[in-house]
């Protein structure tokens, strides 16, 4: 039997958290060191003999386990984090046809790029061993779609359970600091090389971090062990404007906030509590105050979390949406790392001292390259 | 509940076919796609910079969409749901080489993500709809057909253009397919994979 909100959505809980990230490996160690201003971020000197100074976020080796075959961090980091969200569900439901596993990454294993004809160096290549490994039910999917990939991955989750395709959908984000992306946002002048500053007047780019992060998604609530909350809805949309320019208008991220508020009933000033994607560079962090004014979401409490263990690319929308709940569990939202001074054209409420939200409704938002954006709306207690 | 084909498109082994019959042949000096462009009359000198994974996605939208009947939609009601197997490797390889070089070339980087050919399609139609780029071993006609049914089931899209495209040195391999919630032609995953396997 399912069951039907108000709105007419049928149910879907989310919990099961797992993380890997600069901070540590759970997500409660994480979420107090936030609360105690800690940042994951170090200086580099020449980072994987890249020329240039930069803080990057690098998950501390002894917290990868490295017991499974595939040798490599990345898979290592998603299977940890698998193993972890799985011990929080009364079984493992992704060994049956029911239960589908979801990755979300931009680059994979792209430290092996030197390779060319490693085996492991294809994206596919994350999903067979995951399911070799674990014995699951279906083959994963691979969601590789920039730095909205996390967000968008829980969406479709959700999407998959409502459509009545499976009951538990566990969503996997996972992306590491590597040579190739390091170069690559150097290139484009989009790194800092001191600690970034979303929405600071003074802010000057971006820091790069790694993380592995995942969330079970479910019609049925009596799967989790623990605590869990639910999803409401979301959307995603395109700029329809430019491949690496975030759109000055912010249209494809008003867009998607609409479409994700709208099917649920829900006005702006109902939102409790707004998860930015707050990269810290100067046109993505003014893209999103003028979508936000449009959204009405100018007065919602808000942060971003790069502060804490920088952009972590296809991991950043779990990562970010887990932590997001987490603070709303808690009823304690972290200060926007990095912000002093306002630095955007449009108001925006940056959460300055560790607060709680004024409502039960959180948003989480990501935008990326080829004008993509997402967001997804959670219901927490 | 049922889907439907509205159009769709096959680019392999310098053929074009358009709703299964032959459109035209590589003739010319021209390299495939290039000479495509040229075939189909099209003036948009940003295809020049795109990567050869954007150029096959562009062009296999471009003849796909010119005959769906895009002015039945709003611009946010098209979904874009593209996939293929390696992601973005050859131009990862390209940018890789550049980085090797000395000078890591920005403009490749930008590239090295396969959701951009999606990014290229979305600027050139102006469709502000729902995106995803999934990444499977070969072709996946039920997982995209999947992802058309949850999009539908949740009021997210009315139409979806979905592709597969894969690049390997001079070797295209694309599939193009606009899918309807309403319609004449019910397609399903056992259909639309013999369309694929058969042109």
């Amino acid at each position: 039997m399912e069951t039907k909100t108000r709105t007419g959505l049928s149910e879907v809980f989310i919990g099961a958290k797992s993380i890997l990230c600069p901070l540590g490996d759970t997500p409660s160690k994480v979420y107090d060191a936030m609360l105690n201003g800690e940042t994951g971020l170090k200086s580099v000197d020449r980072p994987f003999g890249i020329d240039t100074t930069s803080h990057v976020g690098l998950i501390p080796d002894h917290l990868i386990p490295q017991e499974h075959m595939d040798s490599l961090k990345l898979t290592n980091m998603l299977a940890a984090c698998y193993e972890r969200s799985v011990r929080k569900l009364r079984h493992d439901a992704f060994q049956d046809k029911d239960g589908l596993v979801i990755i979300c990454t931009t680059k994979g294993n792209i430290d092996k790029v030197g390779e060319p004809n490693d085996p492991r160096l294809p994206l596919g290549r994350l999903g067979r061993f995951l399911k070799q490994s674990f014995d699951l039910g279906n083959d994963p999917m691979i969601i590789s779609n920039a730095c909205i990939s996390g967000v968008l991955g829980i969406i479709t989750a959700a999407r998959l359970i409502r459509a009545g395709k499976y009951e538990h959908v566990m969503v996997l984000g996972g992306d590491i600091v590597s040579e190739f992306t390091l170069s690559g946002f150097a290139s484009l002048h989009a790194l800092t090389e001191g600690l970034c500053k979303p929405y600071d007047k003074n802010r000057t780019g971006i820091n790069l971090g790694e993380a592995a992060a995942g969330l079970v998604l479910s019609s049925d609530e009596t799967i989790f062990k623990g605590s869990y909350s639910e999803y409401i809805s979301g959307a995603s949309s395109n700029d329809a404007n430019h491949i690496s320019g975030p759109s000055r208008t912010g249209e494809g991220l008003h867009r998607s906030i609409e479409r994700t508020l709208k099917p649920a009933s829900i006005e702006a000033d109902q939102i409790g509590y707004l998860s930015a994607h707050g990269t810290g560079t100067s046109f993505n962090d003014e893209m999103e105050s003028i979508a936000f004014e449009r959204s009405g979401l100018s007065e919602t409490p808000v942060n971003s979390m790069k502060g804490y263990f920088g952009h972590t690319l296809g991991a950043a929308g779990v990562i970010e949406t887990l932590l997001g709940l987490e603070g709303m569990k808690r009823k304690q939202l972290v200060p926007s790392l990095g912000f002093e001074e306002m630095g955007v054209s449009q108001p925006m409420n940056i959460i300055q001292e560790t607060t709680a939200p004024n409502s039960a409704y959180f948003l989480k938002t990501a935008s990326g390259f080829g004008g993509c954006n997402a967001s997804a709306l959670f219901k927490v207690g | 509940m049922s889907l439907f084909l509205k159009t769709y498109c096959r680019i392999k082994g310098g053929e074009v076919h358009i709703n299964g019959e032959l459109f035209c042949q590589h003739m010319d000096e021209d390299p495939f796609l290039r000479s495509l462009y040229k075939h189909i009359g099209l003036s948009y000198p940003k295809f020049f910079k795109m990567d050869e994974l954007s150029r096959l996605g562009f062009i296999g939208a471009e003849m796909t969409l010119m005959r769906s009947e895009l002015e039945n939609y709003a611009d946010d009601e098209v979904a874009v749901i593209f996939s293929n197997r390696s992601s973005s490797l050859q131009t990862d390889f390209q940018y890789y080489e550049t980085l090797k070089g000395g000078i890591a070339s920005p403009a490749l980087f930008v590239y090295t993500l396969p959701n951009i050919e999606v990014g290229e399609i979305c600027i050139r139609h102006k469709l502000y709809g729902e995106n995803n780029f999934l990444i499977t071993e070969r072709f996946d006609a039920a997982q995209l057909l999947e992802q058309c049914e949850a999009l539908f089931e949740d009021n997210a899209a009315k139409a979806v253009l979905i592709g597969w495209t894969e690049v390997e040195s001079d070797n295209h391999d694309g599939f193009f397919a606009f899918i309807t919630a309403s319609g004449m032609n019910e397609v399903t995953a056992e259909s639309l994979t013999d369309l694929y396997l058969n042109r």
